[in-house]
């Protein structure tokens, strides 16, 4: 075998998303390309979750339907699966709680009485997995001992009797050929991105998709000699991240559609202050609380429009590991340098959902500098230059005054009211629109995936199974990764040849088709899924060609 | 510079209660300036009011930001640099009602910051409206029969919120007052001075203060009890009873940013790390 879909299923709050870790690992170890999807429920104890595993010789950024080998934990894991089991799919199952079923069954709980090793159930299926899937021994004690070291001689035994336990099956192969990668979900992905270009201060506060940022972050903390500051509000948090940015930090804050809501009038601050921000907005299930812990692509039209007024901002929509370290360093560069709002909008299928990561395969990310004052005459926060970008100074500086301000502003950021300056300074926002614009051209901010005179678009997420589908129907995928501002020509570039359009998107009323076609391109077909689900390899494949010419 | 004037037209009504506070501290910043203190290490964060328009009128470094939120930018410019001296101008609408939840956290945490607290009891720039202080006789605009409601004690709040120094202070008292705002400015942790300034065009309550402010000087500066008997004392509903003026409560306590270590910079020491990190997760 040359791929596997593994998936582990039981009840939340008992460690199925670690031993799911740990078998990407495990398959990452052996060459493997991994992707793993998460699906839980917002339930701590008790409820039902499964992780899924895949495992490819290439790469990959989505999950396949069909489940070639099973844990089931209990009765949920096997009875919520059916629609994905099939003959040939191989199931391990816990006898103590699952009866009747075809496959190995093993008494988790008398194994655990014999070898007193309470809480250890997991790694016994892990075992049985690795003997099924004839796993090295030794690969099994190496990456148990390098990612999950702590009490590791009872788990080690515990592994040992699954692996004992089980029958070899047809062993799935070692990809001698592949380099073994680093596995990292969307949110390392994000906070790696924003560490290389030179994050100070991260500033969150918890919220299901983007609370890995904070812990990311927060772990190592102290090693990187920055701040992670959790306050008492998504308020304070976009305001405490301003006082970083005036103070020539460089800032971030992680949040979704609830907390990002309640940072929206500081958005604006942002922009007429020109104080530089990312914000990492991670997309969940709307309107309101909807459902925390599913997947959506809803908030495209909420982020783009946010905040009073006319200013520029960068929105970026990573779709995989590398574009969420890339990416995410660009926004922070640009937010820099064009002293603007810029965000990472990514949706919890991203920010959770784990992928091989190739750090070669993209260029390197730096810190990048914005316009730094000279140091000559007077500072005046808000100069006015050609290019309408003013110089950055931060305080303290001596004999010079550094003003900020959220109010309409004169050049030393004194209050005023005056039509003209009102003019002017609108100008200036246009103007450094105008200069991002024609900067972001030399980036790949619209991406195409094969060939063919039909097309699927898409964006953020998605890039994975539009990729895998349109392979395997032979088409082509065009990815919008820069939102705004609008990548017009790349675009039109990309739909060079295209016939048929056919845009795919996590929300009901397709805001990526009505943006595109709002710049004059035609859309011909939508395939919309908004039940809080990723979209699977196969489900799009059948979807698409209800739809293709 | 022998004043810190900017150009700004002062755009605040005659004898408005603001002018007090401006020229005291004012007199403040020269004088610490001259007893070598470094004026750029000094920033000045309002949100949005009549107060707020302070900051155009001094030329220190400066954050006017919006309705209720100076206190968050101000706690992490503390963090960015502890050497910076935080001073904050909010409003009563401003920080008492919509940004209240901050100055809150802020005590709680013992962020190294001063806060003026312009207690107009009305919102000014908003035309006259009731505050959380406007007392229980105050008629409104958008309130003709009176509030619905009645005032809180913000400084009663700030005491079980964790301030480490708690005044109020009388402009008009300029000596008084300047003393407070000058211990307010040293005191090392969250300090906070509600500060009865006058909006004679809403709520103009000179005469009642003129005939109700008290000087205190506490002696037994430490003392929970006392402070809070002395804070108690006027419910800021009544007018025409003893308001007591002075500082209340100062106490020594951790603050915010010695739980934090000094942003490194090194951006070779970082790439190591980072690769470090990904080395463990592959
Ligand atoms: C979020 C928001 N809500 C409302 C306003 C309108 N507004 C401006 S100033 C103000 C009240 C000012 O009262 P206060 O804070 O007491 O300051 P004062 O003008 O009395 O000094 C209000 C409600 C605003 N600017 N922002
Ligand atoms: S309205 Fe009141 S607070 Fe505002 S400037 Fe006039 S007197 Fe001062």
């Amino acid at each position: 075998m040359n791929t596997v879909t593994v998936q582990i299923g039981g009840k939340t709050g008992y460690g199925i998303h670690e031993a799911g870790v740990l078998v990407g690992r495990l398959f990452a170890k052996m060459g493997y390309n991994i992707y793993i999807m998460e699906d839980y429920p917002s339930i701590i104890k008790g409820g039902y979750e499964f992780i899924k595993i895949r495992a490819a010789k290439e790469k990959i950024g989505a999950h396949k339907d069909h489940i070639d080998l099973l844990l089931a934990m209990n009765q949920d894991a096997i009875s919520r699966s059916k629609d994905n089991i099939s003959k040939e799919t191989k199931i391990i199952y816990n006898s103590d709680k699952v009866d009747n079923e075809e496959g190995l069954g093993l008494p988790l709980k008398s194994i655990i009485k014999e070898e007193s090793t309470s809480g250890k159930e997991l790694y016994i299926m892990i075992g049985a997995l690795a003997k099924t899937l004839d796993l090295q021994w030794d690969l099994v004690d190496e990456v148990l001992k390098k990612h999950d070291g702590k009490d590791l001689e009872n788990k080690l035994k515990a592994v040992k009797r699954g692996y004992e336990s089980a029958e070899k099956g047809e062993p799935l192969k070692n990809q001698e050929d592949n380099k073994v990668l680093p596995v990292i979900n969307g949110s390392h992905a994000i906070s790696i991105g924003l560490l290389k270009a030179g994050l100070n201060a991260l500033v969150g506060y918890p919220m299901t998709p983007t609370s890995p940022v904070l812990e990311f972050m927060a772990k190592y903390e102290k090693d990187l000699g920055i701040h992670v500051v959790l306050p008492e509000s998504e308020i304070a948090v976009i305001m405490m991240a301003l006082g970083y940015s005036y103070m020539g930090k460089r800032s971030a804050v992680a949040t979704s559609g609830g907390g990002f809501s309640l940072m929206v009038e500081a958005i604006g601050l942002a922009a007429q202050a020109e104080l530089p921000i990312v914000v990492v907005m991670g997309q969940r299930s709307g309107p309101s609380t909807g459902m925390p812990t599913y997947t959506a692509q809803t908030d495209l039209n909420f982020v783009q429009y946010a905040s009073q007024g006319e200013f520029p901002r960068l929105i970026v929509a990573p779709g995989d590991a590398e574009e969420g370290v890339y990416w995410s360093g660009i926004a922070l560069n640009k937010a820099w340098e064009y002293q603007i709002p810029a965000f990472v909008l990514t949706d919890k299928t991203h920010c959770l959902g784990y992928y091989s990561y190739d750090e070669k395969s993209i260029p390197k990310v730096k810190v990048e500098e914005g316009l730094l004052w000279d140091g000559k005459g007077t500072y005046k926060r808000y100069a006015k230059t050609e290019g309408g970008i003013s110089p950055l100074a931060f305080p303290p500086l001596k004999d010079q005054v550094v003003k900020a301000t959220g109010y309409v502003h004169d050049e030393a950021g004194i209050t005023t009211e005056n039509p003209d300056i009102a003019k002017g300074i609108a100008d200036k926002r246009s103007k450094k629109k105008l200069k991002l614009i024609e900067d972001m051209k030399s980036y790949e901010t619209v991406k195409t995936y094969g060939e063919g005179k039909t097309a699927l678009l898409c964006w953020g997420s998605n890039k994975g199974v539009c990729m895998e589908a349109s392979k395997l129907l032979g088409i082509k995928t065009i990815q919008v990764v820069m939102i705004s501002p609008f990548p017009k020509e790349a675009l039109a570039k990309a739909l060079e040849g295209v016939e048929q359009l056919i845009d795919v998107e996590c929300n009901s009323e397709g805001q990526l088709a009505i943006l595109v076609k709002q710049y004059g391109f035609k859309v011909d077909e939508t395939v919309l899924k908004y039940d809080g689900r990723s979209i699977s390899v196969e489900n799009l494949v059948e979807e698409v060609k209800k739809v293709i010419k | 510079m022998k004043d810190l004037k900017t150009y700004a037209p002062i755009e605040w009504c005659p004898g408005c209660g603001n002018f007090g506070i401006l020229s005291i501290i004012e007199e403040i910043l020269l004088e610490m300036k001259e007893n070598g203190e470094l004026i750029e290490n000094f920033i000045l964060l309002s949100g949005v009011g009549n107060h707020a328009k302070i900051v155009d009128y001094i030329h220190v470094n400066s954050f006017y930001t919006i309705h209720g939120r100076a206190v968050p930018v101000a706690e992490a410019i503390k963090l960015a640099n502890p050497d910076t001296k935080v001073i904050c101008f909010v409003g009563d609408g401003d920080g008492f009602a919509e940004g209240l939840s901050h100055l809150i956290f802020a005590a709680k945490r013992n962020a190294d910051l001063t806060i003026l607290v312009h207690d107009n009891r009305t919102y000014g720039l908003a035309t006259g409206q009731f505050t959380p202080t406007s007392q229980s006789s105050y008629r409104a605009s958008t309130m003709p029969e009176g509030a619905k409601e009645v005032s809180f004690n913000p400084l009663e709040l700030m005491m079980a919120s964790g301030a480490s120094f708690i005044a109020r202070g009388y402009p008009l008292k300029k000596e008084h007052f300047k003393s407070i705002v000058l211990e307010a400015i040293n005191h090392k942790g969250f300090s906070v001075v509600d500060v009865l300034q006058v909006c004679v065009t809403f709520n103009n309550l000179y005469e009642d203060y003129n005939n109700s402010v008290n000087e205190e000087s506490i002696k037994d500066i430490g003392n929970r009890e006392k402070a809070l008997k002395l804070i108690r004392a006027w419910n800021y509903s009544e007018t025409k009873v003893p308001i007591p003026t002075g500082i209340f409560y100062q106490e020594e306590r951790k603050r915010f940013e010695e739980f934090y270590s000094t942003l490194k910079e090194d951006g070779a020491e970082r790439s190591v790390i980072l690769d470090d990190i990904l080395e463990s997760l592959s």
